[in-house]
């Protein structure tokens, strides 16, 4: 006997018919309009700032996208990554690496994501049975070989990096000058932003909150658990590989440090800083933090030590970010207000 | 046609087992209980045939065929829902966002990462109906009350039109007025289909007497007994066990 | 070489790995923490050495002091991290803990690196220590069959500590169950504390003993970390026995590769985690509890 032939059940309780009334219209037009609010005003600010603050924000918004893709895993799937630099430094050393191609920028672009989703994929496959806090070990793991391998391998030319990376040109608009560079990138940014947005939002999105919320019950359920837990990731390190790719565009130069370690911490103190649970939180605190980085140690790449005791005191003080925070003084405002 | 056999099941979570040599036929249509004192292993039986756990030892069929290794997500796509002794659901949705979770994943719907938010429908208002939520719908998960919990995660297993519906203690938490209408639901569930094969486990035998064809009787992770409900009852070997475990219990 | 200087060679190679994986993992099995700034608590135990040391020639007693100070205040730094950040944070998720203890990883190597600079640093053996001796006529060095001793030492005192001792009788209670271990009356909060004091010892022990063996700098944590983390995944995380067994298994093979497939040096080991992890994905011997290792 075949499982197929069960019947359907007949209504319980059939009662009488009733008109569906969600809360949401029919067509959510987040994914559209949330990355278009973020492009105007990120791009409004970039022609009010001046040029050394430009430069600051034209790499913030490669880090926003780069955040965002870090919350993929820590916000929305539970998945606790402790390597996603690796990701962002294969995708800047594939660009790098592909430099003398005659091909478009966003063709590097796609190269860059389809490396670094074959080697999301890759680790997500050898890490899938591991439990949560082995599979953060094995993803350190697997983010210092990648920076040890830059070392050991000739053609990534160790500490001195890559050079020249070319920025080409896209519908026939050089990219060079920063300001056509500026445009390209918000665009590549907030599309990408969208497409994520529009996945946060469908059934497949809600199904990796699930399993964030209770594994064993989604599997009770019918998620495929561990299939999709290695769609996230591999989504996940497909944008970060992207925005890696576009990192070396924008700076034409790629060093080991875009892989190291530190360069992880640093993406989840974005991510955290921002607060990893909402949509544009890791967005948001990738900006933010890099202005405070730029503001208050006048952009030197400060120290491990700075960047710990930042973490520390955030995760110590505001574990749920920035948002969190609003999130909190809104509820303290509503409250006073129905006391009144 | 048996919908569910499990042979010599053995299961140990890396100590000595939990449930051994455990084997039982389940007819379609049949709703069976399995009772016995606490730690008896009723859960991790549970656990087993919902592919949450798999068995150390011994072999499970579904349908006929072998499901010893399916685990829990394909055992659900093949129509076991189950439920947890402390409600399991998503405490940051409301309760109509769980049934839409739990239909969705019945029907594969996250195949496709950017189709449009998932809605309510039908199929999920009769099942809050059915188990007295409809009112609640709109609540954040976590309000809920426990035996309210309970029904949640009844009425998730419904939207997924299961033919095994695997319950473990349905009626813990609730209400003096939530059982009997447990009971009427569940009793109403049986008339409306009955090919539908329920398993339950209970500490309340005015549950189990209400609603079982047959009744199994585990201790120490073994099948002790196993008749009809007032053969179980009448058995001394019941009031031993029992007994012997109240006792133990005094003791601690 | 033969098959015993191999053989030695391979087991003192993986005596550090073990002291590391073992502190790491008798942390996790007990309290449920990971610690990420295990290998910077190492990193700390080398540097402190080479400072106490510098480029003098240590006597016996200097050297055992040096080692044993360098132990000494990493257990230090660990109870204080405990204390400081761990002990307020057992009530917050998961995630929030193995973020603060990356947060004190960059803190300690960013502080290493302020109070040591970046600079590789090479120390002395006692003279004793730094020959070798002959055994079924074959050449040993003195230093590995020192570190073979330790290791030996280590792994028979921390089965007698938690199988046999009071103290290792609390260890497992409260890793069996913490709540249970406090309505007994078992002070919690101190043997936690001592736990992660005494986990913290054995990374800055191995650090003491592996600086004079290697160039040490701050960034020597991170290929450390990197093996130690995976000697823990494949030993299985809370197993002592496992991660003995796992060190064990990374040295030999590591010193067989070396002596008879030096085309497969420094692979080994990469090669060795991912088989295991595709085999066996619980580790070695499971996921075991402390209390039942
Ligand atoms: N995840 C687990 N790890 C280790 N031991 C477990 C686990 N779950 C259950 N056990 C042990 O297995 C035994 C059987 O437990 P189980 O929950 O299956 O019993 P039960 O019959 O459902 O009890 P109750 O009536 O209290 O619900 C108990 O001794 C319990 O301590
Ligand atoms: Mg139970």
């Amino acid at each position: 006997m075949s499982v197929s032939v069960r019947n359907p059940a007949p209504p319980i309780n059939a009662g009488p018919p009733f008109v569906t009334a969600s809360s949401r219209s029919r067509f959510d037009l987040r994914p559209i309009y949330e990355p278009l609010i973020f492009l105007l005003v990120t791009t409004a600010a970039y022609f009010v700032m001046p040029p050394n603050m430009q430069y600051v924000l034209g790499i913030a918004v490669i880090y926003a996208l780069l955040a965002t893709s870090l919350g993929v895993l820590f916000g929305w799937t539970g998945i606790y990554t402790f390597g996603h630099a690796a990701f962002f430094g294969i995708g800047a050393y594939a660009t790098a690496l592909l430099k003398e191609q005659a091909w478009g920028p966003l063709a590097f672009l796609g190269m860059s994501a389809l490396i670094a989703v074959i080697a999301a994929v890759l680790i997500g496959l050898i890490g899938q049975r591991l439990a949560k806090v082995e599979f953060a070990m094995l993803t350190m793991i697997v983010g210092q070989i990648a920076y040890l391998l830059t070392f050991r391998v000739p053609v990534l030319q160790g500490d001195n990096g890559i050079y020249s990376i070319p920025r080409g040109d896209v519908f026939g608009i050089d990219l060079t000058p920063p300001v056509s560079f500026w445009w390209y990138s918000i665009i590549v940014v907030a599309i990408v932003m969208g497409v994520l947005r529009r996945i946060h939002l469908s059934p497949f999105g809600e199904s990796l909150n699930a399993i964030r919320d209770d594994a064993v019950k989604a599997a009770a359920i019918g998620i495929p658990v561990k299939s999709l837990r290695l769609a996230a990731f591999a989504l996940a390190g497909g944008v970060a590989g992207l925005a890696g790719g576009l990192f070396a565009q924008q700076g034409s130069i790629v060093t080991p440090s875009t892989l190291s370690f530190t360069f992880s911490g640093q993406i989840i103190i974005m991510a955290l800083l921002g607060g990893m649970m909402g949509f544009w939180g890791p967005a948001l605190g990738a900006i933010l933090f890099q202005f405070i980085n730029a503001l208050v140690f006048g952009n030197s790449t400060h120290g491990t030590l700075v960047l710990g005791i930042i973490l520390l005191a955030v995760v110590m003080l505001f574990p749920s970010g920035v948002l969190g925070v609003f999130a909190r003084l809104r509820d303290l405002l509503m409250r006073s207000r129905s006391r009144q | 046609m048996n919908v569910l056999e499990l042979h010599n099941v053995h299961k140990n979570y890396g100590g000595p087992p939990v449930v051994q040599d455990v084997s039982l036929s389940i007819a379609a249509g049949q709703t069976v209980a399995i009772i016995g004192p606490n730690g008896a292993g009723k859960t991790t039986l549970f656990g087993v045939m919902a592919g949450e756990h798999r068995a150390t030892k011994g072999s499970i069929s579904l349908f006929g065929k072998d499901a010893t290794r399916a685990g829990a997500q394909r055992l659900s796509h093949l129509g076991v829902a189950r439920t947890f002794p402390v409600a399991r659901y998503f405490l940051a949705k409301t309760v109509e966002q769980n049934l839409v979770i739990a239909r969705d994943a019945h029907q594969s719907k996250y195949r496709n990462p950017v189709s449009r938010t998932p809605r309510s429908d039908e199929g999920i208002r009769t099942a809050l109906r059915a188990v007295g939520l409809d009112e609640l719908r709109h609540q954040p998960s976590n309000t809920l009350s426990h035996g309210d919990r309970k029904s949640l995660e009844i009425a998730m297993a419904l939207t997924q039109n299961p033919a095994v519906l695997l319950l473990d203690e349905p009626t813990a938490g609730m209400g003096a007025e939530d059982i009997p209408r447990t009971i009427r639901l569940l009793k109403g569930l049986r008339e409306s289909r009955p090919d539908l094969t329920i398993i339950i486990t209970a500490h309340d035998m005015e549950v189990v007497f209400a609603l079982a064809d047959r009744v199994v009787l585990m201790a120490n992770g073994r099948v002790a007994l196993e008749g009809n409900p007032s053969a179980i009852r009448d058995d001394p070997l019941t009031r031993e066990i029992y007994l012997g475990n109240s006792y133990e219990g005094d003791k601690q | 070489m033969t098959l015993l200087s191999t053989l030695i060679s391979g087991v003192a190679y993986g005596v550090p790995l073990f002291l590391v994986a073992s502190g790491l993992t008798l942390i996790y099995g007990v309290i449920g923490v990971l610690n990420f700034a295990h290998g910077s608590f190492f990193v700390v135990g080398a540097l402190l050495v080479t400072t106490i040391i510098g480029s003098t020639v240590p006597t016996v007693p200097t050297f055992i002091i040096a080692v044993l100070a360098g132990a000494a205040v990493v257990a230090a730094v660990g109870m204080l991290t405990e204390t400081t950040v761990v002990r307020h944070l057992y009530r917050r998720d998961h995630i929030t803990m193995l973020l603060a203890t990356f947060a004190i990883l960059l803190i300690v190597e960013g502080a290493a690196e302020g109070i040591w600079g970046n600079s590789s640093r090479a120390i002395n053996k006692p003279e004793i220590l730094s020959g070798s001796t002959q055994i079924l006529g074959t050449t040993i060095p003195l230093y590995d069959i020192l570190l073979v001793f330790v290791g030996a030492v280590v792994a028979i005192g921390l089965f007698l500590l938690i199988n046999k001792s009071t103290f290792g009788r609390s260890v497992r209670a409260i890793a069996q169950d913490q709540v249970m271990g406090e309505a007994v009356g078992l002070n919690t909060k101190r043997v936690m504390l001592l736990v992660f004091g005494l986990g913290s010892a054995l990374a800055g022990l191995a650090g003491a003993l592996i600086a004079p063996n290697v160039s040490v700098s701050p960034s020597l944590g991170h290929a450390f970390i990197l093996q130690s983390f995976a000697i823990v995944i494949i030993g299985g995380l809370g197993s002592v026995t496992g991660s003995l067994v796992a060190a064990l298994l990374v040295g030999v093979s590591e010193a067989f590769a070396v002596a008879y497939a030096t085309y497969l040096t420094g692979f080994t080991f990469y090669i060795l985690v991912a088989v295991i992890l595709l085999v066996r994905p619980r580790g070695l011997l499971g996921s075991a509890k402390l209390g039942r290792a």
